[in-house]
Order: structure tokens, then C-alpha cells, then sequence
């Protein structure tokens, strides 16, 4: 066989063609498939795309981990920094000692409270049975003292005196 | 060889495809994957095993369509040394069984040759393709991208990372060989 119909036949394999259902069916199977990403990717719209495929490949995990991640971060934020209890700059060790001096301060105005009221009781009761018993409460032997003490204690001189102005009296009466 | 337009336009389409255009690529899919298969099945001999390996050529293209902007030469250049390390590592995994009365048997057989004219064309046609299985891997690739596929010596220096001058001198031998191992085989044949 010379060179020429040599070329010449394999010119001829040039009929040769894939099955059609087989190329279709590759064809569909191949473009299926994301391309690959390499570490270097250029320019253009090139992370936009790498952001875009890498989601879609990842996927559902993915948003799933960053919603929860999210929930989370905005919990502990509002209850950190949205709470009313909450106070940039608090010193909780002397918070805790102003309370206990406090504390301590309420203690003694309850027990002083409390003395008064007693205080109190006392005197409305001692009023109470004054007002009843009036001076039958009282002691005899202190009445009998004030008695004397009330008592004038009349000398000789006045005791005369006393008799001239009763004679003078009787006189102009008569 | 194509044109100024077709090359513009097939710049473009490459150009939406490493963007992550499947449709873009599917239109290079479409337009190369006949004569990648057809030069892994004249390597291989076996019509499975020639699809499986086209297949994984797309694959393994459309996966790695990022990496081809760095390479530098035509998207087709690039298909066939996919193609050529596919069929590469078939061999290494998977050393040939085929029996070359086989490959004649399909040849002889198979619809792709229906248009040929007449029984001792086929027989041409069968003891040619007979003959390319005997012939090594390089001058296999030569003889295929320069004859079958009627590529230049230029886009077959880039498939092959050779220069156009070696090319030539690997067609040359190639021819060669395949005059000899047909005229063998003519002999024993009778």
C-alpha cells in the first residue's frame, strides 16, 4: 500500500462518530458537574463567582450553620448589651459593697423602729390606767405626806391674831 | 483550519465558559467532542472504553476550564492533551487485552464505516486501523491529528509540547512503520 492510500484511508476514519444517545447523555452528565475552582483565581467577576459557586456547592449546611451562628451572636448580644440590668462601666465588687452597707443601715432603723414602738405601747397604757383609776392608783402613804405638806402650819401669833379678828367680827355683828 | 471569525467566535465561547457558562461549553462539547472521540477510540480500539475516556476528557475539561487561560494556546490543543494523559492512564492501569483480529472484526462491522464504498476499502480501512494500534503512542498521535483530524503541524507541536520539526520527522517514521506492518499483515493474510 503506498503512502498516498494510506493517508488516503485514514482520511476515511474521519466517519468515525460517537453513538448519538451516548453523546447526549455525557454531554448532560458533564455540564452537570460545577467546574472547579483553583486557589489562584483571577480577576474580573472572579470572587463574585468563587462566593456563588462555593455556595452552591456547600449549600444548605452552609446558610443552615450561619442562621444558627447568627441566632446565637444576636441572643447573646441583646441580652448583654439590650438588657436594662446592664451598665457599661459597672464596678460589680463595689455595687455589692453599697448594698451591704445599705442593708446594714435598714437594720438598725428597723430595730430603732421597733424600740419606738414599744416606747409607745408602754405610755398609751400607763395614760390608759391613769385615766381610769384616777388617783386611787396613788399611794397612801404619799397622800397622807402631801397632806401634811398642805396643811398650814399656823404659829402662836397668828392664832391670836386670828381670835382678835374673830372677836372684832362678832362685835360688829352684834 | 479555521478562519478568523470561527477563531473569535470560539475565543469568546471559551471565554463565557471559564466564567462558568455551561452553555458556552456545551457548544465546544458539541464541536470537539466527535473528533476527541474518535482519536481515543482509534488509540484505544475498543468503542466503551473509547466513550468512557471522551467522557472523562469532558469531565475532567469542564472541571479544570479555569486552569485553561494560564495554558495559552487553543481550547482544542487542550482537549486532545487531556485526551492524550486519559488514554496515557488507561494504559498504565489497564494494560490492552484487545485481540487485533477484534478490532478488525468491529471495523469491519461498525456503522462508522458504512460509508465506505466497497469491501476492499473496508479491508484498507481495517488493516489501517490494525496497523495504528501497532504503532507507538507518539506516532499514533501524529498520524491521527495530522491525517484523521487534518490538524497543522502547529496546533500538533502544542498538543504535544514538541517542536513542528520533530513533528515531521515523527510522521515521517510513522508512515513508514504503517507501510510496513500493512504489508506484513497483506502477506500473512494470504
Amino acid at each position: 500500500m503506498e503512502p498516498k492510500t494510506i493517508i488516503k484511508n485514514l482520511r476515511a476514519l474521519r466517519v468515525i462518530q460517537p453513538d448519538e444517545n451516548f453523546s447526549a447523555r455525557s454531554r448532560l452528565v458533564v455540564l452537570s458537574c460545577s467546574p472547579e475552582i483553583p486557589g489562584n483565581f483571577p480577576t474580573e467577576r472572579g470572587w463574585y463567582l468563587v462566593a456563588v459557586r462555593h455556595l452552591q456547592r456547600i449549600g444548605l449546611s452552609l446558610s443552615f450553620t450561619v442562621g444558627v451562628a447568627v441566632l446565637i451572636l444576636s441572643i447573646f448580644y441583646a441580652t448583654r448589651e439590650l438588657s436594662p440590668l446592664f451598665l457599661p462601666g459597672l464596678n460589680e465588687k463595689r455595687v455589692v459593697a453599697e448594698a451591704e452597707m445599705i442593708n446594714s443601715q435598714i437594720d438598725i432603723q428597723l430595730s430603732q423602729l421597733e424600740h419606738f414602738q414599744e416606747t409607745s405601747q408602754k405610755g398609751n397604757q400607763a395614760l390608759q390606767q391613769a385615766a381610769n383609776t384616777q388617783l386611787n392608783h396613788l399611794n397612801e402613804t404619799v397622800i397622807e405626806k402631801e397632806a401634811e405638806n398642805n396643811t398650814p402650819n399656823f404659829s402662836s401669833s397668828v392664832l391670836e391674831t386670828n381670835s382678835k379678828i374673830n372677836q372684832i367680827l362678832e362685835s360688829l355683828s352684834e | 483550519m479555521k478562519d478568523g471569525r470561527e477563531k473569535i467566535e470560539e475565543e469568546k465561547l471559551v471565554k463565557r465558559a471559564i466564567r462558568g457558562e455551561s452553555s458556552a461549553f456545551g457548544l465546544l462539547y458539541d464541536r470537539y467532542q466527535p473528533a476527541i472521540f474518535r482519536f481515543i477510540y482509534l488509540k484505544v480500539g475498543h468503542r466503551e472504553e473509547a466513550e468512557d475516556l471522551t467522557h472523562q476528557t469532558f469531565l475532567s475539561a469542564w472541571q479544570n476550564i479555569e486552569s485553561f487561560r494560564r495554558e495559552g494556546f487553543s481550547i482544542s490543543s487542550w482537549f486532545y492533551r487531556i485526551a492524550r494523559n486519559k488514554v496515557i492512564d488507561y494504559y498504565r492501569t489497564k494494560k490492552s487485552t484487545l485481540e487485533l483480529n477484534r478490532i478488525l472484526e468491529e471495523t469491519l462491522t461498525s456503522d462508522s464505516t458504512q460509508q465506505a464504498e466497497s469491501l476492499s476499502q473496508k479491508m484498507e480501512l481495517g488493516l489501517v486501523r490494525k496497523a495504528i494500534q501497532s504503532l507507538s503512542t507518539e506516532q499514533q498521535d501524529v498520524l491521527i491529528m495530522r491525517f484523521v483530524e487534518e490538524m497543522s503541524y502547529r496546533e500538533i507541536s502544542q498538543v504535544m509540547e514538541k517542536n513542528q520539526g520533530l513533528i515531521r520527522v515523527i510522521q515521517f517514521r510513522a508512515l513508514r512503520k504503517i507501510k510496513k506492518i500493512i504489508e506484513n499483515g497483506a502477506k500473512d493474510n494470504y
